[in-house]
Protein backbone atom coordinates (compact mmCIF):
# COMPACT_ATOMS: atom_id res chain seq x y z
CA UNK A 1 0.00 0.00 0.00
CA UNK A 2 0.96 3.52 -0.59
CA UNK A 3 2.07 5.71 1.82
CA UNK A 4 -0.12 8.60 0.72
CA UNK A 5 -3.01 8.23 -1.46
CA UNK A 6 -3.95 10.90 -3.31
CA UNK A 7 -7.28 12.23 -4.45
CA UNK A 8 -5.23 12.44 -7.91
CA UNK A 9 -5.30 9.09 -8.81
CA UNK A 10 -9.24 8.87 -8.55
CA UNK A 11 -10.63 11.98 -9.99
CA UNK A 12 -9.26 13.53 -12.83
CA UNK A 13 -10.62 16.81 -13.15
CA UNK A 14 -10.68 19.94 -10.38
CA UNK A 15 -15.08 19.68 -10.48
CA UNK A 16 -14.57 15.67 -9.68
CA UNK A 17 -12.36 16.90 -6.75
CA UNK A 18 -14.29 19.51 -5.46
CA UNK A 19 -16.85 16.75 -5.15
CA UNK A 20 -15.05 14.39 -3.49
CA UNK A 21 -13.86 17.08 -0.85
CA UNK A 22 -17.45 17.89 -0.14
CA UNK A 23 -18.62 14.21 0.09
CA UNK A 24 -15.42 14.07 2.68
CA UNK A 25 -16.64 16.70 4.35
CA UNK A 26 -20.24 14.92 4.70
CA UNK A 27 -18.71 11.65 5.72
CA UNK A 28 -16.55 13.49 8.43
CA UNK A 29 -19.70 14.91 10.00
CA UNK A 30 -22.22 11.62 10.10
CA UNK A 31 -22.41 9.63 13.06
CA UNK A 32 -20.65 6.37 13.84
CA UNK A 33 -23.27 4.35 12.56
CA UNK A 34 -24.40 5.40 9.73
CA UNK A 35 -20.64 5.77 8.65
CA UNK A 36 -20.40 2.00 9.09
CA UNK A 37 -23.39 1.45 6.77
CA UNK A 38 -21.88 3.19 4.53
CA UNK A 39 -18.65 0.92 5.12
CA UNK A 40 -20.71 -1.79 4.98
CA UNK A 41 -22.60 -1.44 1.75
CA UNK A 42 -19.99 0.37 -0.46
CA UNK A 43 -16.44 -0.97 0.83
CA UNK A 44 -17.14 -4.69 2.17
CA UNK A 45 -20.18 -4.60 -0.08
CA UNK A 46 -21.77 -6.74 2.43
CA UNK A 47 -25.08 -7.60 1.29
CA UNK A 48 -28.37 -6.35 3.40
CA UNK A 49 -29.58 -9.19 4.74
CA UNK A 50 -25.57 -9.13 6.27
CA UNK A 51 -25.96 -5.83 7.17
CA UNK A 52 -29.31 -6.20 8.79
CA UNK A 53 -28.12 -9.41 10.73
CA UNK A 54 -25.36 -6.98 12.28
CA UNK A 55 -27.57 -3.81 12.91
CA UNK A 56 -29.93 -6.05 14.68
CA UNK A 57 -32.59 -4.90 12.33
CA UNK A 58 -34.51 -6.56 9.14
CA UNK A 59 -33.34 -6.62 5.65
CA UNK A 60 -36.33 -3.87 4.50
CA UNK A 61 -35.27 -1.47 7.12
CA UNK A 62 -31.52 -1.86 6.65
CA UNK A 63 -32.49 -1.32 2.73
CA UNK A 64 -34.69 1.62 2.92
CA UNK A 65 -31.84 3.08 5.76
CA UNK A 66 -29.12 2.93 2.79
CA UNK A 67 -31.50 4.17 0.14
CA UNK A 68 -31.76 7.41 2.68
CA UNK A 69 -28.00 7.60 3.11
CA UNK A 70 -27.24 7.10 -0.58
CA UNK A 71 -29.50 9.78 -1.60
CA UNK A 72 -28.55 11.92 0.77
CA UNK A 73 -24.76 11.67 0.14
CA UNK A 74 -25.62 12.27 -3.89
CA UNK A 75 -27.64 15.40 -3.23
CA UNK A 76 -24.98 16.60 -1.17
CA UNK A 77 -22.89 16.23 -3.41
CA UNK A 78 -24.67 17.51 -6.26
CA UNK A 79 -26.88 20.11 -4.99
CA UNK A 80 -23.56 22.46 -3.77
CA UNK A 81 -22.31 21.67 -7.20
CA UNK A 82 -25.43 23.02 -8.88
CA UNK A 83 -25.16 26.29 -5.84
CA UNK A 84 -21.26 26.84 -6.99
CA UNK A 85 -22.40 27.42 -10.41
CA UNK B 1 -38.96 2.73 -12.89
CA UNK B 2 -37.63 3.41 -16.93
CA UNK B 3 -34.29 2.73 -18.18
CA UNK B 4 -33.12 5.87 -17.67
CA UNK B 5 -34.22 5.88 -14.08
CA UNK B 6 -32.52 2.43 -13.83
CA UNK B 7 -29.11 3.76 -15.30
CA UNK B 8 -29.43 7.24 -13.42
CA UNK B 9 -29.65 4.48 -9.66
CA UNK B 10 -26.45 2.52 -10.97
CA UNK B 11 -24.72 5.59 -11.45
CA UNK B 12 -25.32 6.74 -8.21
CA UNK B 13 -24.23 3.55 -6.73
CA UNK B 14 -21.39 2.99 -8.58
CA UNK B 15 -20.46 6.99 -7.93
CA UNK B 16 -20.66 6.42 -4.37
CA UNK B 17 -18.64 3.46 -4.29
CA UNK B 18 -15.50 5.53 -5.65
CA UNK B 19 -15.89 8.02 -3.52
CA UNK B 20 -16.30 6.00 -0.56
CA UNK B 21 -13.40 3.43 -1.94
CA UNK B 22 -10.81 7.26 -2.17
CA UNK B 23 -11.97 8.02 1.73
CA UNK B 24 -11.44 4.48 2.92
CA UNK B 25 -7.85 4.63 0.91
CA UNK B 26 -7.51 7.88 2.42
CA UNK B 27 -8.58 7.54 6.08
CA UNK B 28 -6.52 4.50 5.98
CA UNK B 29 -3.30 6.51 4.36
CA UNK B 30 -4.03 8.99 7.62
CA UNK B 31 -3.98 6.36 10.30
CA UNK B 32 -0.63 4.89 8.66
CA UNK B 33 0.98 7.90 8.69
CA UNK B 34 -0.27 8.67 11.99
CA UNK B 35 0.86 4.95 13.55
CA UNK B 36 4.35 5.60 12.02
CA UNK B 37 4.64 9.12 13.38
CA UNK B 38 3.99 7.78 16.66
CA UNK B 39 7.02 5.57 16.27
CA UNK B 40 4.28 2.51 17.29
CA UNK B 41 5.52 -1.00 16.19
CA UNK B 42 2.80 -3.16 15.02
CA UNK B 43 3.58 -6.55 16.56
CA UNK B 44 4.66 -9.80 14.42
CA UNK B 45 1.88 -11.05 15.42
CA UNK B 46 -1.15 -8.47 14.59
CA UNK B 47 0.59 -8.15 11.53
CA UNK B 48 0.75 -11.87 10.47
CA UNK B 49 -2.86 -11.95 11.09
CA UNK B 50 -3.60 -9.20 8.86
CA UNK B 51 -2.01 -10.50 6.27
CA UNK B 52 -3.58 -13.83 7.30
CA UNK B 53 -7.13 -12.34 7.05
CA UNK B 54 -6.46 -10.06 4.02
CA UNK B 55 -4.84 -13.59 1.95
CA UNK B 56 -8.01 -15.68 3.00
CA UNK B 57 -10.02 -13.40 1.77
CA UNK B 58 -8.16 -12.58 -2.12
CA UNK B 59 -8.40 -16.53 -2.05
CA UNK B 60 -11.89 -16.25 -2.10
CA UNK B 61 -12.65 -13.46 -4.54
CA UNK B 62 -9.51 -14.15 -6.80
CA UNK B 63 -8.89 -16.73 -9.55
CA UNK B 64 -5.98 -19.08 -9.21
CA UNK B 65 -3.42 -17.51 -11.75
CA UNK B 66 -2.13 -19.98 -14.34
CA UNK B 67 1.42 -18.93 -16.09
CA UNK B 68 1.24 -20.62 -19.35
CA UNK B 69 3.65 -19.20 -22.22
CA UNK B 70 1.92 -18.76 -25.32
CA UNK B 71 3.23 -17.36 -28.63
CA UNK B 72 2.05 -13.72 -29.05
CA UNK B 73 -0.88 -14.34 -31.68
CA UNK B 74 -2.20 -16.65 -29.46
CA UNK B 75 -2.24 -14.34 -26.66
CA UNK B 76 -3.53 -11.61 -28.56
CA UNK B 77 -6.43 -13.74 -29.82
CA UNK B 78 -7.00 -14.50 -26.29
CA UNK B 79 -6.86 -11.06 -24.91
CA UNK B 80 -9.46 -10.29 -27.65
CA UNK B 81 -11.99 -12.91 -26.81
CA UNK B 82 -11.57 -12.17 -23.02
CA UNK B 83 -12.32 -8.41 -23.67
CA UNK B 84 -15.11 -9.10 -25.75
CA UNK B 85 -16.87 -11.25 -23.32
CA UNK B 86 -16.19 -9.39 -20.40
CA UNK B 87 -17.80 -6.36 -22.55
CA UNK B 88 -20.43 -8.79 -23.18
CA UNK B 89 -20.95 -9.54 -19.87
CA UNK B 90 -21.03 -6.28 -18.48
CA UNK B 91 -23.62 -5.22 -20.61
CA UNK B 92 -25.85 -8.03 -20.35
CA UNK B 93 -25.23 -7.84 -16.46
CA UNK B 94 -26.10 -3.70 -16.32
CA UNK B 95 -28.19 -3.40 -19.24
CA UNK B 96 -31.69 -4.92 -19.45
CA UNK B 97 -32.42 -3.17 -22.99
CA UNK B 98 -29.19 -5.16 -23.94
CA UNK B 99 -30.25 -8.25 -22.69
CA UNK B 100 -33.58 -8.25 -24.01
CA UNK B 101 -31.91 -6.92 -27.54
CA UNK B 102 -29.67 -10.74 -26.86
CA UNK B 103 -32.28 -13.17 -26.37
CA UNK B 104 -34.38 -11.19 -28.99
CA UNK B 105 -31.81 -11.91 -31.53
CA UNK B 106 -31.24 -15.59 -30.04
CA UNK B 107 -35.38 -16.24 -30.41
CA UNK B 108 -35.13 -14.78 -34.29
CA UNK B 109 -32.12 -16.50 -35.41
CA UNK B 110 -33.32 -19.79 -33.96
CA UNK B 111 -36.60 -19.78 -34.70
CA UNK B 112 -38.04 -18.78 -38.42
CA UNK B 113 -41.56 -18.66 -36.84
CA UNK B 114 -41.25 -17.30 -33.51
CA UNK B 115 -42.72 -14.17 -32.75
CA UNK B 116 -41.84 -13.68 -28.80
CA UNK B 117 -40.82 -9.96 -27.71
CA UNK B 118 -39.04 -9.35 -24.39
CA UNK B 119 -40.12 -6.28 -22.96
CA UNK B 120 -38.79 -3.98 -20.30
CA UNK B 121 -40.61 -4.77 -16.91
CA UNK B 122 -43.79 -2.61 -16.33
CA UNK B 123 -43.69 -0.91 -12.66
CA UNK B 124 -47.26 -2.53 -12.30
CA UNK B 125 -46.02 -5.71 -12.46
CA UNK B 126 -43.38 -6.16 -9.74
CA UNK B 127 -44.33 -9.69 -9.00
CA UNK B 128 -45.25 -12.82 -10.59
CA UNK B 129 -47.70 -14.36 -7.90
CA UNK B 130 -49.19 -10.89 -6.83
CA UNK B 131 -50.19 -7.47 -8.02
CA UNK B 132 -49.98 -4.25 -5.91
CA UNK B 133 -53.64 -3.20 -6.72
CA UNK B 134 -53.28 0.18 -5.12
CA UNK B 135 -50.29 2.45 -3.84
CA UNK B 136 -50.64 5.95 -2.00
CA UNK B 137 -50.77 8.68 -4.42
CA UNK B 138 -47.29 10.41 -5.30
CA UNK B 139 -45.55 7.38 -4.56
CA UNK B 140 -42.43 6.68 -7.44
CA UNK B 141 -40.86 3.41 -7.98
CA UNK B 142 -37.22 3.74 -7.51
CA UNK B 143 -35.55 0.51 -6.37
CA UNK B 144 -36.66 -2.81 -8.39
CA UNK B 145 -35.69 -6.35 -7.49
CA UNK B 146 -37.28 -8.57 -10.26
CA UNK B 147 -40.21 -10.93 -7.86
CA UNK B 148 -38.39 -9.84 -5.01
CA UNK B 149 -38.71 -6.47 -3.40
CA UNK B 150 -40.07 -2.94 -4.36
CA UNK B 151 -39.34 0.37 -3.03
CA UNK B 152 -41.57 3.57 -3.90
CA UNK B 153 -41.03 7.02 -2.51
CA UNK B 154 -42.98 10.24 -2.64
CA UNK B 155 -41.87 14.29 -3.40
CA UNK B 156 -41.14 14.29 0.56
CA UNK B 157 -38.88 11.67 0.95
CA UNK B 158 -41.09 8.86 2.63
CA UNK B 159 -40.29 5.17 1.49
CA UNK B 160 -42.67 2.33 1.17
CA UNK B 161 -40.77 -1.21 0.59
CA UNK B 162 -42.69 -4.30 -0.84
CA UNK B 163 -40.61 -7.45 0.20
CA UNK B 164 -41.91 -10.77 -1.52
CA UNK B 165 -40.79 -13.22 1.31
CA UNK B 166 -38.26 -16.02 -0.02
CA UNK B 167 -36.65 -18.96 1.45
CA UNK B 168 -38.90 -19.83 3.73
CA UNK B 169 -39.40 -16.64 5.50
CA UNK B 170 -38.93 -13.02 6.74
CA UNK B 171 -37.20 -11.62 9.71
CA UNK B 172 -39.89 -9.65 11.85
CA UNK B 173 -38.89 -7.10 14.33
CA UNK B 174 -41.66 -7.10 17.68
CA UNK B 175 -39.58 -6.45 20.19
CA UNK B 176 -40.66 -3.26 21.82
CA UNK B 177 -43.73 -1.97 19.15
CA UNK B 178 -45.62 0.88 20.04
CA UNK B 179 -48.59 -1.30 19.30
CA UNK B 180 -49.37 -4.23 17.37
CA UNK B 181 -52.27 -6.03 16.10
CA UNK B 182 -53.34 -9.85 14.62
CA UNK B 183 -55.54 -9.12 11.79
CA UNK B 184 -57.08 -11.20 8.66
CA UNK B 185 -57.12 -9.28 5.36
CA UNK B 186 -59.27 -11.13 2.73
CA UNK B 187 -58.97 -14.47 4.53
CA UNK B 188 -55.29 -14.14 5.44
CA UNK B 189 -53.15 -14.01 8.31
CA UNK B 190 -51.29 -10.59 9.29
CA UNK B 191 -49.80 -8.64 11.91
CA UNK B 192 -49.45 -4.75 11.82
CA UNK B 193 -46.76 -3.08 13.71
CA UNK B 194 -46.32 0.24 14.59
CA UNK B 195 -43.36 1.10 15.74
CA UNK B 196 -40.20 4.33 15.26
CA UNK B 197 -42.65 6.42 13.41
CA UNK B 198 -43.40 3.41 10.50
CA UNK B 199 -45.94 0.95 9.87
CA UNK B 200 -44.71 -2.53 9.12
CA UNK B 201 -46.92 -5.58 7.85
CA UNK B 202 -46.54 -8.89 7.16
CA UNK B 203 -49.44 -10.86 5.32
CA UNK B 204 -49.13 -14.75 4.90
CA UNK B 205 -50.96 -16.43 1.93
CA UNK B 206 -51.15 -19.86 3.11
CA UNK B 207 -52.60 -21.24 0.09
CA UNK B 208 -49.91 -19.93 -2.36
CA UNK B 209 -46.72 -20.69 0.50
CA UNK B 210 -45.91 -16.39 0.24
CA UNK B 211 -45.13 -13.97 3.11
CA UNK B 212 -45.74 -10.38 1.75
CA UNK B 213 -43.95 -7.67 3.93
CA UNK B 214 -44.66 -3.77 4.04
CA UNK B 215 -42.88 -1.40 5.62
CA UNK B 216 -43.83 2.27 5.29
CA UNK B 217 -42.84 5.53 6.78
CA UNK B 218 -45.86 7.35 9.00
CA UNK B 219 -46.87 9.37 6.26
CA UNK B 220 -50.20 7.85 5.58
CA UNK B 221 -53.35 6.87 8.12
CA UNK B 222 -53.31 3.37 9.13
CA UNK B 223 -56.31 2.98 6.65
CA UNK B 224 -54.32 3.84 3.67
CA UNK B 225 -51.60 1.60 4.78
CA UNK B 226 -53.77 -1.64 5.38
CA UNK B 227 -55.58 -0.71 2.10
CA UNK B 228 -51.85 -1.31 0.08
CA UNK B 229 -52.53 -5.01 1.49
CA UNK B 230 -55.94 -5.00 0.92
CA UNK B 231 -55.73 -4.33 -2.68
CA UNK B 232 -53.06 -6.92 -3.60
CA UNK B 233 -54.26 -9.72 -5.67
CA UNK B 234 -52.75 -12.89 -5.35
CA UNK B 235 -52.77 -15.04 -8.83
CA UNK B 236 -53.55 -18.37 -8.12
Amino acid sequence: MKDQITQDEYFAGEEQREEYRRFRDLMDGLSEEERALLYEKYVFRLSYAEMAERHQCTEEAMRMRVYRLRKRSIQTVKTKQEDGI
Amino acid sequence: MNTKEALQEQYEDAYLALLMDAYAREKAAALLKECEANDEAISDAFEEKCTAAIDAYFRKNQPVVRRFRLRKILLAAAMTVVIVCVLFTTAFAFSERFRNMTRNLMIETQEQYTDIQIQETDSSDLFSDMELGWLPPNFTLVEYEPDLTALFEDPEGHLLSVLRGYNGGIVIDTEDPDYMRELNINGNDAVLIYKKNSYHLTLTNLRLDLIVDIICDDCMTEEEFLRIAEEIRFYD
